[in-house]
């Protein structure tokens, strides 16, 4: 059996392997051809379509062809960024709600419909945000919080239509609250009531309880879905491609602007990039995968290591 | 059960016989449970439980599982108050003050009443922080010389001081499993409670650990009450001044342990004495 579990283990890898491996082959023209550019420049253009193709450093593109992802790296980092700043808390905190402060029948039917709101289809939210969500910010949410809290950077000036990066932060963050919420709450719940015991019986309020003893006992479980939604925010492609703006060669110049991430721009280019005799557009397409892949291992990375530093750390009250 | 409560108001009188009508400082009341029922839900599990506890004394409560001893013992510090459905009736008191009155303070409680459970619990935090946690917890001896000196007056105390002084600040669950409970009877002693309950403290621990728990409950004894939970029955004989027999949730026999298990009174208590249920 066990060796039956190493083998499925040693494939999962290979398959693993062999998808960024392929990534990297088709993208190799690419990588060649736009060097370090592809990740500093925010200018993306696949070239004239109806031009005669030319020779550069060796490879055919189409005359006026320059890619750069840079606009794209800030959006999907941004996006991901507001996304699971404003989950984790939000999370969490239902997750205290649900495990601690309504009675377990009650539970497990919020829990149920928290759960659901993780089995809508992607495209439901963009749909949603792009009907209700969008017009419901542009008009009341957005100019109200230019207008008082545009003191505080990127917080000011022109709340656009309503398309863009905090919108798409929000609608990613609702994704992902799930993810988070029945992770967190099943720790808590599966926690052995010891410690908590001990610490009531110590004469510790029920916060402080959830504070020093509960809460540090799922700070795994906690970091860990963290991981995962990241992973989600960082590729989800249909909502974002409904509400994000799709905007293209453009830096956001506050938390309003519109934006475009790298799996939606993927979806949202490679019809024109199909056009291009060349080939060369379809490869960098794969270029921007291949930098979405790497980005995820090394923000996955970091998690570990983080959760790895939090394992050695003690969890100290401050005195 | 009115064999019951007869019996249980006699040993009252016996210690002292003949002496002044107030009671001696030694032999004061602290807890005085009058008439408790406990409910899960519908479902009862305590019945007429009336017993008093005195100062420096050892109370051991035995009897059958699920007679209710942690039931009863959990509700002298309100650990049954987080089970939903949980009620009590009845009057418990302690120091004549009844802990169920509406307003009564459940943390100021807990901080006179400790608890060592039945599964040593230690936190996952250093030998030192398990100590200090009451402290913090209740803002005690908030200035730094002084939890210093509670946490080796706690070591001490629960005789882990001489194991555990030159690693106070490593993790508390690198301990075996008899010192585990020693500090988890050093961390309630911490913030100096006037009654301890133990909950089967030494059922999960060797003969030896178990013999440090009980020499331990002794000394412990010269400072403060105890109410221990036991199924060993030669344990409550070694370490008891009185053992309270519980069964199907009611007090069937209160009385001087000696007296208990050389002539109790009640059949029922002969018989789970005796090895006969039980
Ligand atoms: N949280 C709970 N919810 C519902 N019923 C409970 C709960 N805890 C205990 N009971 C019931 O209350 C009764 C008394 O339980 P309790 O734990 O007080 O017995 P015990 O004398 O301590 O037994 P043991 O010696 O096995 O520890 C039992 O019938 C038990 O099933
Ligand atoms: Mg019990």
């Amino acid at each position: 059996m066990r060796r039956v579990y190493a083998a499925l283990a040693a494939l999962v890898a290979a398959i693993l392997v062999a998808i960024v491996a392929f990534f990297a082959v088709e993208a190799w023209p690419a990588i060649g051809l736009n060097g370090w550019h592809f990740l500093t420049h925010d200018v993306w253009d696949v070239g004239r379509q109806y031009g005669n193709p030319i020779l550069r450093d060796g490879r055919l593109v189409l005359p006026g062809a320059h890619y750069g992802i840079l606009f794209l790296i800030v959006g999907t980092l941004l996006s991901t960024a507001i996304a699971v700043v404003l989950a984790v808390p939000i999370g969490v905190l239902a997750a205290i709600f649900l495990a601690e402060c309504i009675p377990a029948a009650l539970r497990t039917w919020v829990s149920f419909f928290v759960e659901m709101l993780a089995a809508i289809p992607s495209v439901v939210f963009g749909l949603w945000g792009y009907i209700f969500l969008i017009p419901f910010l542009a008009r009341h949410v957005f100019p109200w919080m230019a207008a008082h809290l545009g003191f505080l950077p990127y917080f000011g000036g022109a709340t656009g239509s309503g398309y863009g990066l905090l919108t798409s932060g929000l609608v990613l963050a609702l994704m992902i609250v799930p993810l988070v919420t029945s992770t967190v709450r099943d720790a808590l719940v599966a926690q052995p009531h010891g410690l908590r015991d001990a610490a009531l019986a110590l004469g510790a309020t029920r916060f402080e309880t959830l504070r020093t003893v509960q809460l540090p006992g799922t700070r795994r479980a906690m970091t860990g879905s963290a991981i995962l939604a990241t992973g989600r925010a960082l590729g989800e492609t249909m909502a974002v491609l409904m509400i994000s703006g799709n905007a293209l060669n453009y830096l956001p110049t506050n938390i309003y602007s519109p934006i475009s991430t790298m799996a939606s721009f993927i979806v949202s280019q490679l019809d024109g990039a199909l056009q291009d005799p060349t080939g060369m557009a379809v490869r960098a397409l794969a270029e921007v995968a291949l930098v979405l892949c790497l980005i995820s291992v090394v923000v996955n990375s970091l998690a570990r290591g983080l959760l790895y530093w939090q394992d050695r750390i003690s969890s100290a009250w401050p005195a | 059960m009115t064999p019951g409560n007869t019996i249980l108001n006699r040993p009252l009188a016996a210690p002292k016989p003949a002496a002044a009508p107030a009671p001696a400082p030694a032999t004061r009341v602290v807890i005085e449970a009058r008439n408790v029922d406990f409910f899960y839900h519908a479902h009862q599990v305590l019945f007429g439980v009336s017993l008093e506890v005195r100062q420096n004394e050892i109370l051991a409560l035995i009897g059958p599982s699920g007679c209710g001893k942690s039931t009863f013992l959990r509700s002298l510090n309100r650990m049954n108050d987080l089970i939903a459905g949980a009620r009590l009736r009845g009057s418990l008191r302690i120091d004549g003050e009844d802990i169920y009155a509406p307003g009564s303070d459940v943390i100021a409680l807990r901080r006179r009443v400790g608890m060592v459970f039945q599964r040593s619990n230690p936190f996952p935090f250093s030998i030192e922080e398990n100590v200090t946690f009451g402290l913090r917890a209740n803002r005690l001896a908030r200035r730094p010389g002084e939890r210093v000196a509670v946490v080796e007056r706690s070591l001490r105390a629960a005789g882990l001081w001489e194991e555990g002084k030159d690693r106070l600040k490593k993790p508390a669950l690198a301990l075996s499993g008899g010192q585990q409970q020693r500090l988890c009877i050093a961390r309630a002693l911490a913030i100096e409670p006037e009654i301890l309950l133990m909950d089967e403290p030494a059922s999960a621990l060797d003969p030896i650990a178990t013999a440090r728990i009980e020499e331990l409950a002794l000394e412990l004894k010269q400072r403060y009450t105890l109410v221990i939970v036991t199924h060993n029955l030669q344990q409550a004989a070694r370490i008891s001044d009185r053992t309270s027999f519980f069964l199907m949730g009611r007090v069937i026999e209160t009385a001087p342990t000696q007296q208990m298990f050389t002539h109790p009174a009640v059949q029922e208590t002969e018989d789970y004495i005796t090895g006969r249920f039980g």
